[in-house]
């Protein structure tokens, strides 16, 4: 009897483990290294903020952000911003591409996160969850809101 | 006769050294202070400042801003919308640093203003525009007003917006606009313009140029 537990019990074991690695690397995996996120505190009126950070790929292999999304807002976009005939204009990015090894900034006055109709109020101290969508794979994080002097 | 030869060259030797001394002296004439395009570092100085046509449109405090609005002081004009997440509070931000710096530097404060023109205006009412320039800082002037009136200062001053479509998810849109700062002189007339991306130490160190030559 007990020569037919062992296995049973090692074998409950190595179920328990392998969706415990499964579900950790479906949720908690952190493909990129995410610096110096934030977004600038905006007069309490305004419905729309920015998001900004360095995105770090450090393996080998191209990472492709397909959707940005935040339960406070309504919407979230990734934006490019260019000057075109004389104005600011600022397109919508579907997926954007973190080379392998390399890095991408999204910074003032160039790519940004753009958070749409805020369904909550934020000031300075406060954090912005965020989840990138990267393919299947996600990865969160929170921005603090920083007032900008 | 080789000595005439010679005298023949030293003459078109002695032509061109006076030329070129008087190419340059000329150069160096048209560099004077008095004709010297003024040293600034971004500031882009109109070669003869821009009277405009009178507007009316409307301040933060439901008070006329018009063409008189603009005169004894300088201005440093925006146009923006509320609802832009990333240029215009990043240049309200440079305002309010560059606003700091006259303070520091005892530069007269009645004497300038900085003014936020919403291009805008179907969104930015005037209770939503005093909120937003306040924020920054409550010397601020928040400017809005019938969107003829808009267009026709805007098209003045060469300042461009257009919108975006409609998301229809969330209704929200988009205004792509000019980010250029318009520096007016005390004459209500534009002087100069300040190009992208700003910084307010550069806005401030032209900014006293242009003050300084213009009151000498
Ligand atoms: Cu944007």
């Amino acid at each position: 009897m007990k020569t037919r537990i062992l296995p049973t019990l090692l074998l409950k074991l190595s179920v328990i483990l392998s969706l415990f690695i499964t579900s950790n690397a479906l949720h908690a995996t952190e493909l990129l290294h995410i610096k110096k996120a934030y977004s600038p505190e905006a007069p309490p009126v305004v419905k729309i903020l920015a998001g900004y950070m360095e995105l770090h790929n450090p393996t080998s292999k191209d990472i492709v952000i397909t959707g940005v999304s935040s339960p406070d807002f309504e919407h979230v976009e990734i934006h490019s911003m260019v000057m075109r005939d004389g104005m600011m204009h600022m397109d919508r990015q579907d997926t954007l591409v973190v080379p392998a090894k390399g890095q991408v900034n999204l910074e003032p006055g160039d790519l940004h996160v753009m958070f749409i109709n805020k369904l909550k109020s934020f000031k300075d101290g406060d954090h912005i969850p965020l989840t990138i969508q990267m393919g299947k794979q996600s990865q969160s994080l929170s921005l603090p809101v920083r007032k900008s002097e | 006769m080789p000595t005439q030869a010679l005298t023949n060259r030293t003459f078109v030797v002695i032509l061109l050294l006076v030329s070129s001394l008087a190419f340059f002296a000329g150069y160096e004439l048209q560099r004077s202070p008095k004709n010297k395009q003024l040293d600034t570092q971004v500031a882009e100085i109109l070669p003869k400042p821009r009277t405009l046509s009178n507007f009316k449109l409307l301040n933060h405090q439901q008070q006329a801003f018009n063409q008189q609005s603009l005169r004894d002081k300088w201005s440093l004009a925006f146009f923006g919308y509320t609802n832009c997440p990333d240029i215009c509070p990043n240049t309200m931000i440079v305002m309010k640093q560059f606003w700091k710096k006259l303070s520091e530097l005892n530069i007269d404060l009645d004497l300038v203003q900085i003014v936020f023109v919403s291009v805008d205006p179907k969104r930015d009412t005037i209770g939503l525009l005093k909120d937003y320039v306040s924020y920054f800082n409550t010397d601020f002037i928040g400017v809005t007003g019938d969107m003829s009136e808009i267009e026709k200062l805007t098209q003045e001053l060469e300042i461009l917006y257009g919108y975006e479509e409609a998301d229809k998810a969330t209704g929200n849109y988009i205004v792509n606009h000019s980010a250029q700062i318009l520096l007016l002189n005390p004459a209500a007339q534009l002087h100069a313009i300040l190009p992208p991306p700003h910084d307010a130490g550069i806005i401030t160190a032209d900014f006293i140029t242009i003050k300084s030559h213009y009151e000498n």
